[in-house]
């Protein structure tokens, strides 16, 4: 069984869902963030006897550990019903404990996780424009300067070096492959190692382009949109997430 | 040059800067309650971060900052702002320059004690948990549960457990007592985390890069931090000397966590295995140092002072965090731990 959390809401991730699950995948589970509201009977272990993690849906289904082959993770926040729930004295508590205990018990899984959670981010570490900015030169990308100061906007975090409707064009980084656009080979290298040195198994990448200036960073998320990469992107999650070769064959028959 | 961050009357930064003041080092302090009449503006342009800090009129460069201790509070609590509205004008400030200092930390090339992102483990116990054993300590049993009949059977187990928040918001550890059960049914509406009690001695163990300051506890309360509030009686703490094995240990621990300096919370037992805890990023050393005489504050101030002409385990000053993915912390060469205070 291969999981794919993510909000009932999120495009992206339930149309990788009805993708993979109607392709390659068709043992993937959708567990929606939403649904993680009225879940039951959590056991989550850490100690000497090895880890351990289960819990039971609202529909029934119960998720355990032993027979999670891969997962395809999209959760940003724990249920927003679930906070609510709570007298709001209590609703930041409830928030760090259910994050804290989601970021446990997938960072804890010996399956393949995209992406692992980290304590700043439980789909994958979240950066700051700042940092990210760093990373890219890194990587080899043009960059922007970015400018911050104690009188500009508060929360920089999630900016873009793209102006409004400025076009851009997307990539998706998995495992080293790079999905999407087609692109100078330099770039390209510049995506995989972008996401190499962030550590980031699936990773979605802005870029704009210019005639004058040619290719340069503009963002980048552990959310990609994953339609950027379409079907051959599918086809290397599925494997990624463990999905038996013989189907993997198949598909790409039915791709050719 | 070296910035240190937070309110000065806090005692352990206070105790840093009698520290650095005794060495002559040179420092600047950001009082946050002066944040009114301070300023700061950086850049990332090609790889550089650059800027320019402005406080009660003085200018310093970023880039002049070799070392930055940071005990900043929440600077929504801030006395000054006590009767702001939410989005009052001064709180924007207050909150923009706070921002703007955080995020520069997060990516200076100076040594900082300690980063924001490295001080984020902390906020999940039992993740915290798997990342301690990696390194080769014992951790507690640990059950999170939302099924009573799950802690029942736990408990029945273990024998004495205790109980205590996952995260770090309102992290106390109580013993879980016949009369919790009236109340068990609660877990039902948010998991709660259960540990088997540790039978031992209580050790602190502050590490500052490869400098080992280990404290004895003893108390018989649960939580030894609230044994004079609990039990009127407050532990009491000696010095005490760890195998060069088990220091080398804790510094490996804590530079796996990516943390200059940690407050690391051992137990040994009878059988002298070695539990460990928890790891506190943002240890509040002054209180150990108090009770027991040990040169912490010393070891924090001569790890600032020495960081611009010396590395912290044999990597360049300012490379640690930007340039080492996590992953390759911990293949890193296992350092000495030759610099023991005891």
């Amino acid at each position: 069984m291969q999981l794919l959390l993510c909000s009932g809401s999120d495009l992206p991730g339930m149309w990788a869902f009805h993708a993979l699950r109607g392709g390659a995948l068709p043992s993937l589970e959708l567990v929606t963030i939403e649904s993680l509201a009225d879940c039951s009977d959590w056991e989550h272990r850490v100690g000497a006897s090895g880890d351990r993690i289960s819990f039971r849906l609202p529909d029934g289904r119960t998720i355990d550990d032993s027979q999670i082959e891969g997962v395809l993770n999209r959760l940003v926040f724990p249920p927003q019903e679930l906070i609510s729930r709570a007298v709001p004295a209590d609703r930041d508590y409830v928030q760090q404990e259910m994050t804290a205990l989601y970021l446990s018990w997938l960072y804890g899984l010996s399956c393949p996780v995209l992406n692992r959670p980290t304590p700043q981010g439980l789909a994958g570490r979240w950066r700051h424009a700042s940092e990210w900015t760093l990373a890219a030169h890194r990587a080899g990308f043009d960059v922007p300067v970015y400018e911050q100061t104690e009188s500009g906007p508060a929360d920089r975090g999630g900016v873009s070096f793209a102006g409004p409707g400025e076009s851009v064009t997307q990539v998706v980084v998995l495992d080293g492959e790079v999905f999407g656009s087609v692109l100078p080979e330099r770039i390209r290298d510049s995506c995989r190692e972008l996401a190499d040195i962030c550590e980031m198994g699936l990773l979605g990448i802005d870029l704009l382009f210019s005639l004058i200036g040619g290719w340069s960073f503009a963002s980048a998320t552990p959310l990609p949109d994953l339609e950027v990469g379409g079907h051959p992107l599918i086809a290397r999650l599925a494997q990624a997430l463990g999905a038996p070769s013989e189907t993997d064959s198949r598909l790409k028959e039915a791709d050719s | 040059m070296i910035l240190l961050c937070g309110i000065p009357t806090e005692e352990p930064l206070r105790m840093v800067r009698v520290q650095l003041d005794k060495l002559g080092a040179r420092y600047v302090l950001f009082n946050q309650r002066d944040f009114g009449s301070s300023k700061l503006s950086f850049a990332v342009d090609r790889g550089q971060v650059r800027g320019e800090l402005h406080i009660r009129g003085s200018r310093y460069l970023l880039s002049s900052f070799q070392a930055i201790y940071t005990r900043l509070m929440d600077d929504r609590s801030l006395p000054e702002l006590q009767d702001e509205p939410e989005d009052s004008p001064l709180r924007l400030v207050c909150r923009g320059l706070h921002e703007a200092l955080n995020r520069w930390m997060e990516i200076s090339p100076a040594l900082v004690v300690n980063r924001c992102s490295s001080m984020g483990s902390n906020s999940s116990k039992p993740y915290q948990c798997q990342l301690i054993r990696r390194i080769g300590f014992l951790v507690p049993e640990t059950l999170v549960t939302s099924n009573p009949d799950r802690v029942s059977e736990f408990r029945a187990t273990h024998g004495r457990i205790i109980y205590k928040s996952i995260s770090s918001v309102r992290s106390i550890v109580h013993t879980f007592e016949d009369s919790d059960l009236e109340r068990i049914e609660r877990i039902r509406w948010c998991p709660t985390q259960f540990q088997a009690y540790v039978e031992g001695t209580n050790i602190r163990v502050h590490v500052v890069g490869e400098r080992v300051y280990a404290t004895a506890i003893n108390s018989n309360a649960t939580d030894y931090r609230y044994a004079g509030k609990l039990l009127g009686v407050p532990a009491s703490m000696s010095p005490t000397d760890l195998s060069d094995e088990l220091a080398a240990r804790c510094v490996k621990l804590a530079r796996s966590l990516g943390l200059v300096f940690a407050g690391i919370d051992l137990k040994i037992t009878r059988a002298h295995e070695v539990y460990c805890f928890e790891v506190n990023p943002s240890p509040a050393f002054s209180f150990y140092e108090s009770n027991t005489g040990q040169a912490i504050s010393e070891g924090l101030a001569l790890a600032l002072r020495d960081a611009e002409h010396t590395s912290l385990w044999g990597i360049p000053r300012g490379e640690y965090e930007t340039v080492l993915p996590a992953s390759q912390r911990n293949d890193m060469a296992q350092p000495q731990a030759s610099n023991h205070t005891f």
